[in-house]
């Protein structure tokens, strides 16, 4: 058999990883996603960023919690594309992104971006820019639910 | 020639149905033309389109069984 039996041009050097979480991103799972590293012992520095939802006064009205949605198909090929685009950018031994989907409580954890390298740069440099890509670029909706339970969608700033 | 349109966020509310399903509309300018009218407020919103998953800015024709989008900013993390 031949290559032309793999019709798949682009080569994705990594599977694609599940992202999505029901309800928020609890303390403990991010401590033991650190916990689990400590094996991997060419890794000599991890960034993390940690989105919490915030309790935004907008007109007035207090943000009690944020409920999220995503198209979810294309949404996970997007953190895909974010993942491989990092892995190609930056030298980086170990990636991982979790973000919630429905309601997440004013103080509670949204988002959660780890990346690990053997020295800090590239995991400081890397981290930023998956956090803007994703931000910027991931089919994912939040609807910022009032203490009156009144609600707007969120819009993200640059 | 069957597509099925999803809507997303504020344009799931304006079009009041996360999904439906339309025969006879061949491209996206053909579609815009047909929400804009059906659903009178939705010109007034930004969105972007995309079919099969892939966001489109120009006009581009249909195929059976095509999967569109209406996706209005995102606003995850």
């Amino acid at each position: 058999m031949t290559d032309i039996q793999n019709n798949n041009s682009k080569t994705s050097s990594h599977k694609i990883k599940k992202v999505f979480v029901q309800g928020a991103i609890t303390p403990e799972f991010i401590g033991n996603s650190i916990a689990k590293h400590s094996t991997k012992t060419t890794i000599g520095a991890h960034d993390i960023f940690i989105g919490q939802v915030r309790a935004d006064i907008i007109n007035g009205q207090t943000v009690k919690a944020i409920e999220y949605t995503a198209y979810q198909e294309m949404a996970e090929n997007e953190f895909h594309k974010i993942r491989e685009e990092a892995f190609a950018k930056y030298e980086l031994t170990c990636m991982h992104i979790y973000h919630s989907l429905g309601t997440i409580k004013a103080g509670e954890i949204c988002l959660f971006v780890f990346v690990s390298s053997i020295h800090r740069s590239e995991a400081f440099n890397a981290t930023r820019e998956i956090v803007e890509k994703i931000k910027a670029n991931v089919s994912v909706w939040g609807k910022e639910i009032f203490e009156d339970n009144t609600y707007q969608w969120k819009q993200n700033t640059e | 020639m069957k597509i099925i349109v999803l809507y997303f966020g504020k344009i799931a509310e304006i079009c009041g149905k996360a999904s439906e399903e339309f025969e006879g509309t061949n491209d996206m300018n053909s579609l815009i033309s047909f929400l804009h009218t059906k659903y009178n407020s939705l010109q007034f919103h930004k969105y972007m389109i995309s079919v099969n998953k892939k966001i489109f800015t120009q006009n581009v024709a249909f195929n059976d069984g095509d999967e569109i989008a209406l996706l209005p900013p995102f606003s995850g993390g």
